[in-house]
């Protein structure tokens, strides 16, 4: 009864100061190889009773195996397909229905040849289906389904929604809304566990910056309205500094906010110093010099600030 | 082998009370190239009417006005953008009036329509594949070839002079590294498929030479840089798979600059080792991404 007690206490606390309880993976499998560290080469984990996530090297999906099959996202590539089928088939013999598609790089979707010879649908937006065509790759499986603005699959009583809100990491990537569960999937942005974490590609290449900051405000109003608590993490990351990686495969949705504001923090400081009347080549070395951003981005990098800054500054210019 | 077009007077006008100046220099009977700071466009005068390509700013529009009034040419018919850049089309309202047609290429529609910008006049005439401009005694044909620089570039090619406009990617000094080895806008799935576009059309048109978008010390540039400029980016794209293969890649996508053989590269104007990493990396991205 005391116990009760505490727990609902607690509960209420929670609830009350905004915070949510995040699921705790379970490793259900992993690889017997090494990538560094303790690092292994793969893992799945269980998020829920029918969701997983599956990590292969940086790269993540996850998955649903629900009353009626199986959907699956973003295949990765040859290798981790292949791994992912035969370890599927030890967790359920339940059809794989669909596999979507959370964006057309062929880093993350690449391989799905494995899951369309067992009669799997795939589903991506439009824009990705023609970036195939501009750009073909054997390895890549075309959609049988393409969408423009929002698109639902089920297995039974599991979802997958998938939104489009504009071009922003390339032009056709989706936010994922993965029901009932209520977790979101966006890729290659917002990974778990701090949206302000130093970026990857600094470069920004095939990156829509315009549409960056309205791609997560949309985000961020869908998971407020749907009352997402918890995000998927589509790549490894790091708490605090580079140097020490986590795993990253769920975190709070508040990453979503955060990722936002990375961006408008680097926007609004380059724009500042242009308006200051910086020229646009001294851009990136001023503001480095300047120590900008440096308290606010986590595992801020000289190197990567100034091709990002260099960027930015392009960017306010031109447009694009 | 074409016509050698000369160079033969310079014009200067200075912008009141402005600190940069435009500069428009006489190219032929009928065509003007004007810049500003580094960027430059053309005017292209016809008996119809007289097509701007890429008002650059609104310093540099009124230049071009005042300029064509006290020259006694007709009024600005068509402003013509190459792409979708704000520092190459802003100030195009100085033009704007009843009939005035304003022209793009469609894809740049993204842009546009989804990052507007005061100072550019939205286009008012988009075209797909290819436009013509007829004004009497010159005619203007605009070229999309695909995501090249940006996803909208154009090449314009002007005729009876038969020169090629072309905004970015191509240096009038000859093949060259890029000004920014980041590459921000370079589409490279589908580059090969722009150099080869111009390329063939240059051969059908017995083109000989073009007019680049940057300020540089030749105003025209031979038509064999374009081909020349294809080979480096090919050289680019050969090089970052053959080092993806190899395995010397690292896990930021950078090369082992220690295992490439640079001769090849050394041979293109502005050579700069460490922007070759950076040209690499974007290369290694794209081979990862496919786009």
């Amino acid at each position: 009864m005391l116990n009760a007690l505490r727990i609902g206490l607690i509960s209420v606390f929670l609830l009350v100061s905004g915070c949510a309880i995040q699921p705790v993976p379970k490793t259900i499998a992993e690889s017997e190889i090494t990538l560094f560290g303790n690092l292994k080469l793969w893992e799945i984990e269980q998020i829920s009773p029918h969701l997983y996530a599956y990590r292969y090297t940086f790269y993540r999906n996850f998955f649903l195996i629900g009353e009626e099959g199986v959907i699956l996202t973003d295949p990765l590539n040859q290798e981790a397909a292949s791994i992912l089928n035969q370890e599927l088939s030890k967790i359920t013999n339940k059809p794989i229905k669909y596999v979507a598609y959370s964006h057309s790089h062929w880093d993350h979707i690449s391989g799905g040849q494995v899951f369309k010879d067992q009669g799997a649908q795939f589903v991506a937006h439009k824009k990705c289906q023609e970036n195939w065509i501009d750009n073909p790759n054997p390895n890549v499986v075309k959609p049988d389904i393409v969408f423009e603005e929002e698109y639902t699959i089920s297995v039974g009583e599991l979802s997958l929604e998938m939104y489009y809100w504009g071009p922003s990491h390339d032009n056709c990537r989706v936010g994922l809304l993965i029901q009932p569960d209520r977790i979101m999937f966006i890729a290659d942005d917002a990974n778990p566990p701090n949206g302000l974490n130093m970026i990857y590609g600094a470069g920004l290449a095939d990156t829509y910056i315009y549409n960056l900051v309205p791609f997560f405000l949309e985000a961020e109003k869908l998971a407020k309205h749907k009352r997402v608590k918890t995000i998927i993490g589509s790549h490894m990351s790091f708490q605090d500094n580079p140097m020490n990686l986590v795993s990253g495969t769920v975190g709070s949705s508040n990453v979503i906010k955060q990722q936002r504001l990375f961006y408008e923090y680097v926007i609004d400081t380059v724009q500042e110093a242009l308006d200051e009347g910086i020229t646009a080549k001294e851009v990136p070395d001023y503001l480095i010099q300047s120590g900008a951003l440096k308290n606010k981005i986590v595992g801020y990098d000289e190197s990567k600030m100034r091709v990002l800054y260099r960027r930015i500054t392009n960017f306010l210019i031109t447009g694009e | 082998m074409g016509k050698q077009l000369v160079l033969f007077t310079t014009l200067l006008l200075f912008a009141s009370g402005g600190w940069s100046e435009t500069n428009i220099q006489t190219v032929s009977e009928n065509i003007y190239v004007f810049s500003e700071i580094d960027n430059q466009g053309l005017i292209v005068s016809g008996s119809n009417g007289t097509v701007v390509i890429d008002p650059i700013s609104e310093h540099t529009a009124k230049s071009i006005q005042e300029f064509l009034s006290v020259n006694d040419k007709n009024a600005v018919s068509h402003v013509v953008y190459t792409h979708s850049h704000w520092d190459r089309i802003s100030g195009g309202e100085v033009f704007q009036k009843n009939g005035v047609k304003f022209i793009s290429q469609e894809t740049c529609r993204l842009f546009f329509e989804g990052n507007k910008n005061e100072a550019v006049v939205q286009p008012n005439l988009y075209f797909k594949h290819s436009y013509k401009i007829a004004l009497g005694n010159s005619n203007i044909g605009l070229h999309y070839f695909g995501p090249s620089h940006g996803e909208c570039m154009i090449v314009v090619h002007i005729e009876p002079e038969n020169i090629f406009f072309v905004a970015d990617l191509l240096s009038t000094n000859g093949p060259s590294f890029p000004n920014d080895p980041t590459l921000p806008y370079l589409r490279p799935a589908t580059l090969m498929r722009f150099f080869s576009g111009i390329e063939r059309m240059a051969n059908q048109d017995n083109v000989n030479s073009f007019i680049g978008g940057q300020v540089e010390k030749n105003t025209f540039g031979s038509i064999e840089y374009i081909a020349k400029q294809r080979e480096f980016w090919k050289l680019v794209q050969a090089t970052a798979e053959e080092a993806e293969e190899k395995g010397n890649v690292n896990i930021n996508n950078f090369i082992d600059m220690e295992k490439i053989d640079l001769e090849a590269f050394k041979q293109f104007n502005n050579y700069n080792e460490e922007d070759l990493s950076n040209i690499f990396r974007r290369y290694t991205s794209f081979l990862n991404m496919g786009r």
